[in-house]
């Protein structure tokens, strides 16, 4: 019996495992993943991490970025736990070998990063996301004893009398379905980006994680706080790093003009400012887009208005040093250079503030069952993430719920009950009746559709009421069209048709938390913007959204108080 | 993705067509190529036609992708005969096509356009990709320095994504597939010239089957998308194979 | 193309080195193996430009072992003293023939080989790194000047 499974082999899930690996070889770990390790998203995270490490910076500093960014609704002692262990996680990356670009003399180097007070984000050019993620797996490759289900799809977790006991996963190759008993389980599967239809997130962000744990009785988090990156490439939805702005870049609308300003952000200096202008957080910036757009000064392309980043005036050779995978994309997705041309550019849906409801090791109420990352709700990022937090968090948090898991499973030697055994035929009878196929219905594109504009014009940068009642609606019929779908391949292997419609069923249930949670919320914080309840409300909402799965299958939405140890709620003050 | 209707309607006029290598195990022993006409976008990648095939045409298509900007190194396919990235080939460069797609070269094919990639991923664990260090450790509040141009040095190899589009180009992979092959050897030169590494690979990487099989066609460097050019990361290791087997006490 | 393995179960050898369940080497678990793989293909060199100027220029080795057995011929008759011979033999019109092919041969061979250099040996002065062009300039002028110097020797008047 696996001792920790571990499902997602992105950053934090290999974080996990080779901290099982280390600490205890006596410990059986395993990482089942849909994709091969590097290929998970991970990869694609461009401009730094976080960490306090140069003097003059402190921990308290970078505790106080991250609540204010978060508009409050941190939990403060995750954000304190958080800052005090992102340094060593980073320095052990260094250790492992991760290449951080480095100061003339050696050191590491950081860069100023949006929201943040303080130059503390570590960055290996623009691919720091991509070097952190192929750092971890090849030092997992260390690690003969780590056993690796690549290419494997978890449909379902099997848990009885309120614990975990292992999961049921597709051989996606062979469509072999088996059951993996094992004695804890980390989910470590991402965000659910793709439930919108404009996201950076690669096309395996379906929020499955948070659906497995959903659909046994696990909580999500805040599921309402969407992040809008304001700087994605239109069409593709291609990210463009915050580091670009860091670098020196402008954000200036159809004018020429940088609307920042307008927008309580600061006034516009030559060079960045930190917490200032361009560097203000994310949340802020893309309201402000809307607010550009509302007044005509947006400049209109086939795929929707956009805004323009400015780096010309960094010149080539900086660019080239700084930021050169941004000189990449743009020349070969967006077929531009931005060192002589403006980077059209419009918020994209980017990432997931909310989660797994976990505590701070990464503890699902369900027994053995954890959680880290993307996937998770610790809650460290509140009602808006700042850019490069998220890095150190699957790091920190990766190897706590790994510690967690590996002491769990030491005090649970017992033997495996029934219940894995008969929900485990259980699911494999389902999966083998679903393979058959259908040949009428709707296809799983179209519904897939539906549900990602639902959700951008539900669930997007502002929010209205009534809007978010109907796509309650809406959501809930597509998921019974989702029963019934047409369906083309029926053969065993590699069909990821059968993937496709698992991920929608999947992503269904994640956005109807979105939605459940984004109504019941009736006040603006943060991501959070509601037009018809504009202002901050801390009387009845300093408290995170507790999502359960009711009976009936649809989200049932409850507070649960947000801790606070030394930062009392405040005004988000940038650029003054 | 998110391509409005109205544009497109707007190009919907025009078409390409693609012909895409089926196969599917257990019921096919050859594959068959099936053509489909896609609408001929000027902003699409051949993944986007691939993606409106599997999603407007014929849902039962099979191919790896997920990023769909170049990084993760997934969506690799043979485009005309030639390995690419298809997220980053776009179909306009096909003019009136047809554009043919296949699985990549070298590998055996699992399902249509999905290859067995596990060979390769053995082959990169064989030569030790981590850092090797000996003695005591720093404490985790200490970093190793590393100057800027130290990491220079290795900097280059260490921008390979595993597309495996060199090992598809590599014929001396096609042909002997016990070929270590060029990315795995651009990764252990990724390794030895880190000025942090202390490990040595000289037994996983001076044999036949490894630098010394190498016969230096130089197609993995022409195809490479990130510029690695694991071609000189193998010349360049075999003429330190080379000097360590002169001068037996030379190390690196 | 021919057909390969079919679909059914056990790992074909090469591909799937953690094949079974819990495997050690690599420790990956997998099941199944793949369902097709492609024959060798004879006439691979041909398939594509690069392939065919690859294989043209390991060919172009025979003519330059040709020039190394030549250029012995001639030692061995300055030497034993059968000179007039070796030169009735040299001025024959399908010696004449060989010797130009292989004297293209060979230059081809040099030039593509003196390209390739800055692949195996990078330059690095104070961490600048030497870019190709210049190492290939730099053996190229240092092939043209060794090669007038042996023209120089060989050729003037005693």
């Amino acid at each position: 019996m696996i001792d920790v499974l571990i499902v997602g082999g992105g950053g934090a899930g290999l974080r996990a495992a080779i901290a099982v690996a280390e600490q205890d070889p006596a410990c059986k770990v395993a990482v089942v993943s849909k994709v091969y390790p590097m290929r998970s998203h991970t990869v694609s995270a461009e401009g730094g991490a976080a960490a306090v490490i140069d003097i003059g910076d402190t921990l308290d500093e970078h505790c106080y970025d991250t609540i204010s960014g978060g508009d409050w609704l941190c939990d403060q002692d995750a954000v304190e736990a958080f800052v005090a262990e992102a340094p060593r996680e980073l320095i052990q990356l260094e250790h492992w070998g991760c290449p951080w670009s480095r100061e003339g003399d050696g050191r590491v180097a950081v860069r100023p990063f949006g929201g943040m007070k303080r130059e503390r984000t570590w960055y290996a050019a623009d691919k720091t996301g991509f070097h952190l993620l192929h750092t971890l797996f090849q030092t997992t490759l260390k690690y003969q004893d780590i056993i690796r289900y690549d290419e494997w799809y978890v449909t379902k977790l099997v848990v009885d009398d309120g614990r975990v006991h292992g999961v049921v996963a597709v051989e996606i190759r062979t469509g072999r379905i088996e059951t993996i008993p094992a004695r804890t389980v980390i989910l470590a599967t991402g965000g659910c980006g793709r439930v919108f239809p404009f996201t950076t997130n690669a096309a395996i962000k379906t929020g499955d994680g948070m659906a497995l744990a959903y659909r046994e009785g696990a909580p999500l988090k805040d599921m309402e706080f969407v992040q809008y990156h304001p700087t994605g490439l239109p069409f593709t939805g291609i990210l463009i790093t915050e580091a670009a702005r860091a670098e020196g870049g402008w954000l200036i609308n159809k004018d020429g003009y940088r609307y920042l300003q307008d927008y309580d952000l600061g006034t516009p200096t030559p060079t960045p400012k930190l917490r200032s202008m361009e560097l203000g957080p994310r949340d802020r910036l893309s309201q402000a887009f809307v607010h550009e757009q509302h007044k005509g000064r947006t400049a209109d392309t086939p795929y929707g208005p956009v805004v323009y980043l400015d780096l010309r005036h960094l010149g080539e050779s900086k660019i080239d040093s700084r930021i050169p995978f941004v000189r990449e994309l743009c020349r070969s997705y967006q077929n531009l250079d931005p060192a002589t041309d403006l980077i059209p550019v419009r918020p994209v849906v980017h990432y997931m503030m909310g989660g797994v409801h976990t505590d701070i090791d990464g503890a699902t109420p369900i027994a053995g069952l954890y959680a880290a990352g993307e996937t998770a709700c610790v809650s460290i990022n509140g009602a808006n993430r700042l850019g490069s937090n998220s890095l150190p968090e699957i790091l920190v948090f990766g190897r706590r719920a790994a510690l967690a898991a590996a002491e769990f499973a030491r005090a649970h030697r017992d033997g495996e009950p029934r219940a894995v055994r008969t929900q485990g035929e259980d699911e494999r009878r389902l999966l083998e009746r679903e393979r058959e196929g259908r040949r009428t219905g709707e296809r799983v594109a179209d519904l897939r559709e539906r549900m990602q504009h639902t959700l951008e014009g539900a669930a997007g940068i502002y929010r209205t009421g009534d809007v978010l009642a109907k796509a309650v609606d809406t959501l809930a019929d597509l998921r019974a069209r989702a029963e019934e779908v047409r369906f083309d391949d029926t053969g065993v292997a590699f069909n990821t048709e059968l993937l496709n419609l698992l991920e929608l069923r999947t992503m269904l249930e994640v956005a109807q938390t979105i939605v459940a949670c984004a109504l019941n919320r009736q006040e603006s914080r943060g991501a959070h913007q509601r037009t018809d309840f504009t202002a901050r409300d801390d009387d009845s909402f300093l408290a995170h959204s507790l999502v359960h799965r009711a009976p009936d299958g649809t989200p049932s939405v409850g507070l649960l108080p947000v801790t606070i140890t030394r930062w009392p709620p405040g005004e988000r003050v940038y650029g003054r | 993705m998110n391509a409005e209707t109205d544009t497109t309607e707007e190009a919907g006029a025009r078409t390409i067509r693609m012909e895409v290598m089926r196969f599917r195990p257990g019921e096919d022993t050859e594959p068959v190529f099936q053509g489909y006409d896609v609408p001929l976008m000027a902003d699409w990648a051949v993944l986007d036609g691939l993606n409106h095939i599997k999603d407007q045409l014929d849902g039962s298509l099979s191919y790896r992708w997920s990023c769909r900007m170049g990084v993760c190194g997934s969506c690799g396919m043979t485009v005309n005969g030639e390995p690419r990235l298809t997220c980053g080939t776009f179909l306009t460069e096909y003019g009136q096509g047809p554009v043919r797609i296949e699985p990549l070269k070298g590998f055996p094919v699992i399902k249509d356009l999905v290859v067995d990639i596990d060979d390769f991923l053995a082959k990169l664990s064989s030569v030790r990709p981590w850092l090797i260090r000996e003695g005591e450790e720093l404490p985790l509040t200490t970093e190793y320095a590393q100057t800027p141009a130290q990491l220079e040095a290795y900097k280059q190899y260490s921008m390979c994504i595993n597309c495996t589009l060199c090992y598809s180009a590599c014929p001396v992979y096609v042909l002997d597939p016990d070929f270590l092959g060029p990315a795995a050897i651009a990764l252990a030169q990724r390794y030895n010239l880190d000025s942090r590494d202390m490990g040595d690979r000289f037994d996983v990487l001076n044999l036949d089957d490894a630098v010394w099989g190498c016969t230096f066609v130089g197609e993995c460097t022409r195809v490479c998308p990130k510029h690695v050019d694991p071609a000189e990361a193998i010349q360049r290791y075999k003429l330190t194979a080379a000097l360590r087997s002169v001068l037996p006490w030379s190390r690196r | 193309m021919t057909a390969g393995g079919s679909a059914s179960s056990g790992a074909s050898p090469g591909a799937s080195p953690g094949a079974s369940s819990g495997a050690s080497q690599g420790a990956f678990v997998r099941t199944g193996a793949a369902g097709y793989r492609p024959g060798r293909d004879p006439l691979w060199f041909a398939r594509t430009r690069t392939y065919t100027l690859f294989v043209l220029r390991e060919l172009t080795s025979v003519f330059v072992a040709w020039s190394v057995v030549f250029t012995m011929m001639l030692v061995d008759a300055v030497l034993g003293g059968t000179l007039p011979d070796f030169a009735a033999l040299a001025a024959r019109p399908w010696m004449i023939a060989i010797n130009v092919v292989a004297l293209a041969a060979t230059v081809f061979h040099a030039v593509t080989f003196l390209n390739l250099a800055p692949k195996a040996t990078v330059v690095r002065l104070d961490g600048w790194r030497v870019p190709a062009w210049m190492i290939q300039g730099g053996n190229h002028s240092a092939w043209a000047v060794i090669s007038a110097a042996i023209a120089y020797f060989v050729l003037r008047t005693p």
